[in-house]
Parts: C-alpha cells; structure tokens; sequence
C-alpha cells in the first residue's frame, strides 16, 4: 500500500501507553478526587469548628492508639514493597516468587484490616459511635446520659465487668450518689477535672475532682463521658478509614483472584501489566494512608 | 482489551535494590514522624509530620509506581488533579473555617 | 510500532461467530447497541420528567382549581387540589429526572457511545464489557428513582439541590431515616441518593472508557488536531465528568451517613431544635454540603451543553457546506468554558451567606466564562454566513440551538454580577436562564443529533416534512413558555411556589402563568409529532444510503447501519473534517479523502 505523502508518518495515533495503564491512571485520578473531598471535608470541619472551650478530640479522649496507626502504616508500607517485588519478579520471569510475594501482600493485607477491626471494636465498646457520643449535657441528653450512667455503673457493681475491688466500691459509691447530681457533676466524677473540658464543666465547680477513669486505668470501665465533637470525630474517623478499609478490601479480592489463578496453574508472565495495574491501585491505597494515618493519629 | 498497537511499556525500571532502599526509607520516615509527635508540640509537629508524609507519598509515587519513567506520559493526569484538589480545599477556607469563628 | 502499517487496508480478521439475542441486542458489548440502548431509555425518561414539568405548570397556572382526574390523588380535606409538599415533590424531582436521567445520559450516554468510535475510526470502545456494565449501572438507578416515588412519604420534595439539613435531619440524630423532619426526606430522599451514586458510578465508568479510547484507538492519520468537535467535546466532557463526579459521590455518601448512621456532617454544632423535639448535637456544617454539591453540579451544566455545542459544530459545518470557523479556537474554547468551569461553582451560593472575598472571586470567574462562550457564538455565525445552507431538520434544530443559547447565555450574565444576582435569584429570571441553556439548547441540540445520525443508526431517514412541523411548532412553544419567565423573575416571581396568589406582588402573574401553561401543554403535545416520526422511520422510513448528508466525517464512510467491527478495512486519515464548499466542482472532501495538491486542505497550520 502506497504511502505517497511526506506527512503521513504518524500510522500509530495514541500514547505510548497501554490502555489498561492510562485507565487505571484515570480511575486512580477520579479516587484522588474522592478522597480529596473526603479528606478536605475533615480538614474543613476540624479547622473550623472547634473552639477553645470546645476543641477537638485528642487521641487519648477517644480511645485511638497512635503506636496501633504507625503499626498499621507499617504494615501497608511492607505491602506495597512486595507488591511491587511481585511485578518485578515477572518481569524477571520468575512466576513462582511473584506468586509468593502475592501472597505475602494479601497476607499483610488481611493483617491491616484485623488491626482494623481491632480499632474499631475498642470504639464499639466505648459507644464512640456517631450519633452516639454524650457531647453538650444539658436537657434531654442530660437525661439519657444519666440513665446510660446509671446502667453502667450497675453492671460494674454487680461484677459483671472485670473491675477491680477498689474500682467497684469507687462506682458504688457513685452510684449511691448519682440521684443527686446533676449531669454535669456525674460528667466531672467519671473523667476527672483534668478531662473535662471548659465547655462541659459544671457551673461552680473549682475543685480539682479526680475521675473514676483517671484513678483506675482499667480498659474494662466502659463508663461513657462527655467528649465535644466526639460525633463529628466519630462520624470523620468512621467515614474517612471505613472507605479506606473498603478500598483495602478491595484490592485484596483482586489478590485473591490472582492466587486462585495461581493456584491452577494459569497465572504467568503474560499477566505482568495487570500486577502491574494491581500494584499502582495498592500503592494508592497506601498513599490514602499514610496521609491519613497523620491526619486521624498524630496532628 | 483491544490494543492493536504494540505500545512501548517503561523500559527502564528500578531494580531490586532501589525497590529496597525505598522502603527502608520509608520506615525511618514513619520512625521519624513518630518520634516527633512524641517530642514536639502544637504547629511545628504537624507541620513536620504534615512534610514527611508528602515525602513518603512522592517517594511511593515516583519509584513504587514507576511514574519516574511514565512521567512524559500521565503527567496531564496528576498535574491538574493536584492543583485541582489542593485549590478545593484553599478555596473553602474563608467560607468554612475562618466564617465560623466570627 | 511499525508493525501497524503494514496492517493498514487490510481487512480485519474476525470471528463471526452468531450471538444470541440477549448477547446482540441486551447484554450487548457493543458500543453502537449500547448507546441506542442509552437513547431508548433516555427519551422514556424525557417523557415522565416532562410529565412532571406539565403538572408543575398546571398547578401554577390554576392554583386552586381541582385537576380533573388526578384529583382523587390528593386529599379530599384539601378539595382535591396538590398539596405543598406534592408541589415540591414535583419539581424537585422534575429537575432530578430531567439532569441526571435525560439530558446527562443522552449527551455522554447515547452520543457519546454511539459517535465515538465510528468518528475515531475505531472498531470499538477499548473497554466494551466496562461500557456494558456502564450501562447495566444505570438501572438500579432508573429503578431506585422510580420506587422513590411511592417510598413512604413519598418521592424527595428537598428540590435536586437536596440541601441539607431539611433533607438530611432525622429525630433523633442516630435514628436513621424512620422519622424524618420532613415527610418526604425518609425512605425517598435514600432512594435518591442511592439512585445518585450509581449514576455516577455509571458516569466515571464511561468517562474512563471515553478517554481511553479517544487517546489511544483513533485510526492512522487521525490526529488529534483532524478529530471533529463532536469528539473534542465529548473528550473534554470526559475529563469534567472524571474530575468532578468524585465530588458529588462524596456529598451523596455523607448525606446517606447523615440519614442512615446519624453521623454528623451536615448538623450544626448545636443540633437543631424544633416545637417538640429536638436532634442531638451535632458538629458539622450545612454549607458544607453546598460547596460540596455545586463543585460537581456546576461542570455538570457544562457536561450537559459541551457535548452538545460539539454535535452542533458539525451539523452546522455540514449543512452549511462550510469549513468551521476557527476550529482552533473553537477547541480552546470548549477547554476553557470547562477549566472556567470548575471554579464558579460558588455563583450558587451567593445567597448563602459565604464571605464576600470569595464571592468576588467567583463572580470574576464566572463573568470570564462568557468570552469563550462568545467565540463559540461567532464562529458558529461565522460558519453560516455566506454559506450554501440546506434548512434540514437537523439544520433548524442546529441553528435554533445556537440562537436560544445566545438569550440563555445573556441571562446568564447578568445572574454572573453578585448584586444583581441578590436580587434574581430564587426567581423565575434563574427558571429562564436555565431552561433556555437546558431545554431551548441542549434539548435541540440532542433533537438536531438525533435527526442527524438516525440514518447512521438504524439505515432509514426520518421524514423531513415532520421534521419541520416538529422544529417549527417546539420553536414557538418553547419560547411562549419559557421567555416570560424572564419577565416575571424581574417582576418577583419567587420560584419553587405552589400557590402565588398568597403574595401581594405576585398574584397578577398568574395570567402570564397561564398563557405559559398553555404553551407548556402544546409544547408536550409536539413532541408526539417526533415520537410517530421516530417510530415510522425506524420501520417504514426510507433507507438511507452510507452518506445521506454528504458529510465528512468518518462515521459516514461505514455502511449504515456500521457492522461488528464498524469499518469494513480502517480507515486512514488524511483531511479534518471541515474540506466543505469551495472546491469548484467537488462539493466536499472526506476525511478519507487522499490530500490533493489542486484541491488543499482548509486546515490552515
């Protein structure tokens, strides 16, 4: 077939680029935007918000490990080195390690979702739940608070909890208190004037008031306390690594089908550019985390 | 997945060593954010630890996910995301954050 | 990459293997089915939202009077007249239907399927099973939006802009939507925002396709500078959609943690308090939402005419025997009404109460919008001046387009100018603006493309004389129902009302109304003159050869209807496609077309 013409010499139109890549770039742009708003939403309510009276949430107020995080930032770090190992075994034809570094990166992979859950459950247990947190004591969430109050400190008392001695007596003796104080004052008993922020602080109250909390470090006190913007924290916290965890979860089905093809047989260097694509959509995954790991943990 | 043109993949690419490196640079990055956390206080510990993390996402990006090689290719993708995203969250600012307080 | 030149002329090697019915016409990878799949549903969609429109304007035009039939919907306590919140439940679901439904599926959905890879040269999508699915997407949303209107409490009353926190609040906070501050924000609004979310899952699916596929599997010769501004406007609206959809899923999913886990985002810090109860605290931000929301749905409004303004480009080139005037200009414009396009997005929010700085902002930007809009208008006038111009039906359609999106566009202006715009908005001036740049242009837009390409799709023409009746009677309809509404915005007709009578002010609009619904209803009555159009053609309408419009693109060069595979050998590029008109003897040069010193190209470098 003639090619006559002098400007004729571009027969292959497109980027050098496969189409599989340039679509997962583009799928990896519009979850850059996702969790851009996600993210900016935090940032946007956390920066604006709080007061000095009313501040956010530390770590310590909402039962949230930072040496867990760093754990679990560490744990996908691993991941996305052997994922990306994985690739390069292929391409060095060696379908054996590739498989096996698949497998490490599920593995790792499954390890961050059951710190995960770990996590969650301590918030679980301490009703740091959105909607769920006792924030602004007055009125009828005075009440309920109350009455939440109320049933804790009798399922310590009657030993169900494991409590100790001291801890018991200190809640029995809440308990027989609790008729005549306002919610407020039970706030300031349970978590101690040092926890207590200005905003929940009863009205007179200068007294340096040790909490039930603060005396007895034990786990299993679940007595619930006002924490302002504990929601808000609860609703960011749950929203913002609950997609995560999602996005993890989903990666880890594609790593799970690859090892099933694997395991019969049919996985091979013909599959480098989908390892290839798996591991970008992995990395950005743990790119996710370790913005938000600092952003939830640290700052 | 119809690719009827034999497209040029990267023909570089890091080798195992690089991969190596990176990663133990990334750990000593999420030691050393934990550490300040630990030590410092208040603007200067986010700040820093705000810093670390964009430098362990670009070290992801640019090695771990080749974009060191793909770059003349997919550039127009992350350029204008980033800016996007970034002048997002500038732009609410006033409206959000410092209309509140007043 | 040599390797592909030899390829060239040769004819593609493929399987013809017999596919089922469900695998040819239903679960079809094919993007030519897929978009006639698109266009089918679409135009149901069209007809219930303007439904809806009708019964909007019947209830402004006679306020109290009882419908006849519909009646026995509503209350006998309220002497069978609509109440208020059925009156919000209609609008706000008109626009719904109508914006994510109709006119978004039909331009990205419908003509970006279809047009794209046979205007590439392409044999297909290069994701066909991701665009399979894309369509297949859309279902749960068409059936999440329909149940919505009989969900408890009936479809969302909260307008499409669902602003929080009358569509998100529930009492208590925690206890998810069974008692929901309004009625219809409970099980309805759900429904509409899970119908929402996979409309945009739908969207980026296609738009990751789109881009794929215009940058990668355009034929040789077809760079991208020799692509028709069809394909350049479904590229870039391509792009809006990746960039700015995430957005509004984020916006979606927190409003649905709102309602269904009794998060916090949209309540204020306070919780709010109402005579007999109250929710909990709260710690979020109500305008947050709207930020969130308009940062999409303003490049939506974008998405819903760029694709449009491309088709319009070509038919107006075609039926003008003109090349475009400044092509070039022409794509640097599209780009910047969408780069614009994502930082106006504040212009709705005037009244919100943001910070002035910001709105200044905003309004500069939104004000800067107009120039690229401009040279579009011109070029388009600059194509048809002095033009040897066929008045087709796709062609009236076509320069009607460009005509109602000059008054849209005006209007649009003068909402641009902040003060201005404290005073106009919420009245029926915006209503104008946004129907004559969403129905009086769009809307004709994907008239001209469908009256266009139907040959291309089914092998028949639709017949021209009704094409006509069609064009002539929306004209004028369009314009009685929607040119008052300017009118009556700057006389104060606030919008989303049921009964104006109740204000001074207003209650001698209601005569105006009136006439307005009369157009409204004549106007619904003339599309039935396109529905019997459509309908005969496609069975009985005169078969149409490869090229009825003598165009150049290279859609035109495949049989019609195109085959598996679209192109009998690939075809190679050598022109753009605006080699129209004066070249003496020939009347046109077709992309295909080898480049010929004694006839040379338009394109001028």
């Amino acid at each position: 077939m003639e090619h006559a013409v002098s400007d004729e010499k571009q027969a292959h139109m497109g980027l050098p680029l496969p189409n599989g890549k340039l679509a997962m770039w583009l799928f990896l742009v519009t979850e850059i935007m996702f969790f851009t708003a996600l993210i900016g939403t935090y940032l946007l309510i956390r920066m604006g918000m709080p007061t000095q009276s009313q501040p956010w949430p530390g770590p310590k107020d909402v039962h949230l490990v930072e040496a867990i995080g760093a754990f679990n930032t560490f744990v996908l770090i691993c991941s996305s080195l052997t994922v990306v190992l994985a690739h390069w075994s292929l391409h060095t034809n060696d379908v054996r390690k590739a498989t096996m570094y698949m497998g490490i990166t599920l593995a790792l992979g499954c390890v961050f979702l059951v710190v995960k859950a770990f996590e969650y459950k301590s918030k679980i247990d301490h009703q740091i739940l959105p909607g769920r947190v006792f924030e602004k004591l007055d009125g009828p969430t005075g009440y309920r608070f109350y009455r939440t109050v109320e049933e804790q400190l009798k399922h310590i008392v009657e030993g169900h909890a494991h409590a100790s001695e001291k801890a018991r007596e200190a809640c029995r003796k809440l308990l027989d208190e609790l008729p005549r104080l306002s919610p407020k004052e039970i706030n300031l008993r349970i978590a101690g004037s040092k926890k207590v922020k200005e905003c929940d602080m009863p009205s007179g109250a200068s007294k340096e008031v040790t909490g039930i909390l603060e005396e007895f470090h034990d786990e299993d006190l679940h007595l619930s306390h006002s924490i302002p913007f504990g929601n808000m924290w609860a609703s960011c916290y749950f929203a913002m690594t609950g997609f995560h965890a999602l996005h993890v979860l989903g990666g880890l089905v594609v790593f799970g089908v690859i090892l099933i093809m694997a395991w019969m047989g049919k996985f091979g260097v013909q599959h480098l550019n989908l390892v290839e694509y798996t591991g970008l959509y992995w990395h950005f995954v743990d790119i996710v985390w370790i913005f938000l790991f600092p952003l939830l943990y640290l700052v | 997945m119809s690719e009827p043109h034999a497209n040029g993949d990267a023909h570089a690419a890091p080798d195992f060593q690089t991969y190596i490196y990176v990663f133990l640079a990334l750990a000593i990055c999420t030691i050393l954010s934990f550490a300040v956390y630990g030590v410092l206080e208040g603007m200067a510990a986010a700040g820093i630890i705000m810093i670390v993390a964009v430098i362990k996402a670009a070290l992801v990006i640019w090695i771990f996910m080749h974009v060191k090689f793909d770059w003349p290719r997919i550039y127009f993708l992350i350029v204008p995301v980033l800016i996007l995203g970034v002048m997002m969250m500038f732009v609410l600012l006033p409206d959000i954050v410092i209309a509140w307080h007043q | 990459m040599s390797s592909s030149q030899l390829h060239v002329g040769e004819v593609h090697a493929h399987e013809h293997h017999e596919l089922s019915f469900i695998h040819k016409y239903i679960f079809s990878t094919d993007h030519k089915i897929i978009g006639i799949q698109f266009l089918f549903t679409t135009l149901l969609f069209l007809v219930l939202g303007g439904a809806l429109a009708l019964l909007v304007r019947t209830q402004l035009a006679w306020p109290h009077a009882e419908l006849p039939w519909i009646s026995s919907w509503f209350l006998e306590s309220n002497g069978g007249r609509m109440t208020e919140s059925f009156y919000n439940m209609l609008f706000s679901m008109h626009a719904s239907v109508m914006i994510f439904f109709v006119i978004i599926p039909l331009l990205a959905g419908a003509f970006g399927n279809f047009t794209i890879p046979l205007m590439i040269g392409a044999p297909d999508m290069a994701f066909p099973k991701l665009n399979m699915l894309s369509y297949w997407f859309m279902w749960p949303a068409f059936i999440l939006i329909l149940v919505s209107f009989f969900a408890e409490g009936g479809a969302p009353a909260a307008g499409w802009t669902s602003y929080p926190t009358l569509a998100s609040s529930s009492m208590p906070a925690g206890q998810g939507f069974d008692s929901p501050a309004a009625p219809n924000s409970g099980h309805g609004q759900i429904f509409w925002l899970l119908s929402l979310l996979f409309v945009g899952v739908s969207s980026m699916m296609g738009s990751v396709n789109y881009i794929t596929t215009i940058i990668n599997m355009r034929s040789p010769g077809m760079t991208l500078y020799r692509m028709p501004m069809t394909i350049w406007a479904l590229f870039i609206t391509a792009i809006l959609q990746a960039f700015a959809l995430p957005v509004l899923t984020v916006a979606l999913i927190l409003q649905s943690l709102d309602k269904l886990l009794g998060t916090t985002f949209f309540l204020p810090p306070a919780g709010l308090e109402f005579a007999n109860w109250e929710t909990g605290p709260g710690g979020g931000q109500p305008l947050l939402w709207q930020h969130l929301f308009w940062f999409y749905s303003h490049p939506a409004v974008y998405i819903m005419i760029l694709p449009a303004m491309g088709m319009v480009s070509d038919i107006i080139s075609t039926f003008a025997r003109r090349a475009l005037f400044g092509y070039r200009a022409m794509i640097l414009s599209i780009a910047g009404i969408a780069g614009l396009g994502f930082i106006v997005w504040g212009h709705h929010m005037f009244q919100s109460g943001m910070d002035p700085r910001l709105g200044t902002g905003f309004m500069i930007a939104t004000i800067m919008i107009a120039l690229p809009s401009a040279i579009k208008t011109f070029n388009w006038l600059a194509t048809v001046y002095r033009g040897n111009v066929q008045y087709t039906a796709a062609m009236l359609f076509a320069l009607a387009f460009v005509a109602m999106f000059i008054i849209g566009g005006l209007s649009g202006i003068f909402m641009a100018a902040t003060p201005v715009d404290i005073y106009i908005h919420d009245t029926y001036f915006i209503v104008a603006h946004l129907h004559y740049v969403l129905f009086s242009s769009s809307l004709l837009g994907i008239f001209a493309g469908i009256y266009y390409w139907f040959p291309k799709m089914f092998g028949r023409l639709m017949n021209e004389s009704l094409g006509k009746l069609h064009f002539t009677l929306t004209f004028i309809f369009l314009n009685g129902l929607f040119f008052p509404m300017h009118i009556l915005g700057v006389a104060g007709l606030r919008r989303r009302i049921p009964d104006i009578t109740n204000a001074v002010l207003e209650s001698p609009l209601v005569s105006l109304n009136q006439f307005m619904t009369l157009c409204a209803f004549a106007l619904g009555v003339s599309q039935f003159i396109f529905i019997y159009n459509f309908f005969y053609s496609l069975f009985r309408g005169e078969v149409s050869g490869r090229n009825p419009w003598h165009s150049n693109t290279l859609e035109w060069v495949a049989p019609s209807p195109p085959g598996h595979g679209n192109f009998e050998t690939i075809p190679v590029v050598h022109r753009w496609p605006y080699d129209y008109g004066d070249y003496g003897s020939i009347d046109h040069l077709k992309q295909t077309d080898p480049p010929d010193p004694s006839h040379p190209s338009g394109q001028h470098h």
